[in-house]
């Protein structure tokens, strides 16, 4: 990054190359929606591209590359938002009736019982969008990427006493949407 | 023994503990509490599993060539010019707009202005007429610069605008 910054064209490239998977990823856990996953991804690389010069190297590169990212990813949920007021705000419920089921239900089947890995991944998917955004970042940037409570403190711009909140509700809240799944 | 039991501190410490995010002294605390109490048991076991649930969700791979694909697309779009370019860019229509507005200003200057004394009622009274040839400079500097107008959404400028018509009556134009 830095090379890039002092005018290395090629850095940029690499920068590109080694770090593609990584945002594409990203993108598909916060936003969960494949249509947009490229051009995204791609926005992530150009506002790296157009704010280089803003870039300092107190930080680590892979915490401001998050910090566009998640940016960019809040961005577009506020905009679905707006467009659907809706849609995001009451998440479906797995049986159509308008129930949360947070506790075992003796008419579903046994946890993991008839539920391939496809549908498994489906629904944790689906238990991991339900998250407010926040959690739903913390959550990812800790379970996925491995990060620290303090580097996600410093991708959301918050304290680790925080993060540490956020991310011990992110798991209530899977636990809860998740629970009837989890083997006795 | 039910796992909800845990309240929201504790289970902020589980969680944390479970991250290897606690100091030392606490860590300790809720290793013990794991082992001997059955809710803390329960709320770990609990963890781990959503924990292993979450590790099926994997992210499709990216495409092969979205790498090099995103490089040539970046450059493309998101070049950068030099700073005197981004600075003549907005210069100089700004410096081309004072121009004529000062042309425009300085032409019809003896128009507007009166002899100082007069009451207001005779103050109030229309101008005469000028004859168009005595604007006709800042007419044929808004008529050169047309372009310009239109890019910067200038023209709806009212004194742009009769200047163009009276260039156009004229036959200037």
């Amino acid at each position: 990054m830095l090379q890039f910054q002092r005018g290395d064209e090629s850095a940029f490239d690499k920068l590109v190359g080694r770090n593609t998977g990584k945002v594409h990823a990203l993108v598909y856990r916060f936003l969960g929606d494949p249509g947009m996953l490229e051009d995204l991804t791609q926005e992530v690389f150009l506002r790296v591209y157009r704010t280089v010069e803003r870039y300092e190297p107190a930080a680590k590169f892979s915490t401001w590359l998050y910090r566009i990212t998640a940016n960019l990813c809040f961005n577009v949920l506020r905009k679905r938002r707006r467009m659907h007021p809706l849609s995001l705000d009451v998440a479906e419920s797995d049986d159509g009736d308008g129930y949360h089921r947070d506790v075992p239900d003796a008419r579903s089947a046994a946890p993991g019982d008839g539920l391939d890995e496809r549908e498994m991944r489906r629904k944790v998917s689906d238990a991991v969008a339900s998250l407010p955004d926040n959690q739903r970042v913390a959550i990812i940037l800790n379970k996925y990427e491995g990060k620290s409570y303090e580097e996600i403190a410093e991708v959301l711009n918050c304290t680790t006493m925080a993060v540490k909140s956020l991310l011990s509700r992110a798991r209530n809240n899977l636990r809860n949407a998740l629970v009837r799944y989890i083997r006795t | 023994m039910s796992a909800e039991r845990l309240g929201q501190s504790d289970f902020e410490d589980l969680s944390a503990f479970v991250d290897g995010e606690l100091p030392d002294d606490t860590a300790r605390r809720v290793e013990r509490l794991v082992v001997d109490d059955p809710a803390w048991r329960e709320a770990r076991r609990q963890l781990q599993a959503v924990d292993e649930m979450l590790d099926l969700w994997r992210a499709p791979a990216p495409p092969a060539d979205l790498a090099r694909r995103i490089s040539r697309q970046v450059r493309l779009s998101g070049h950068r010019s030099p700073v005197w370019v981004r600075v003549v860019r907005i210069a100089a229509p700004l410096a081309a707009a004072a121009a004529v507005l000062l042309a425009v200003m300085l032409t019809r200057a003896p128009q507007t202005s009166q002899p100082e004394g007069r009451n207001v009622a005779v103050q109030a009274q229309p101008l005469p007429k000028v004859p168009a040839g005595d604007s006709l400079v800042a007419d044929a500097l808004a008529a050169d610069n047309l372009d310009f107008f239109q890019d910067y959404d200038v023209l709806s400028d009212y004194e742009t605008l009769e200047a163009l018509d009276r260039l156009e009556r004229g036959g200037t134009l």
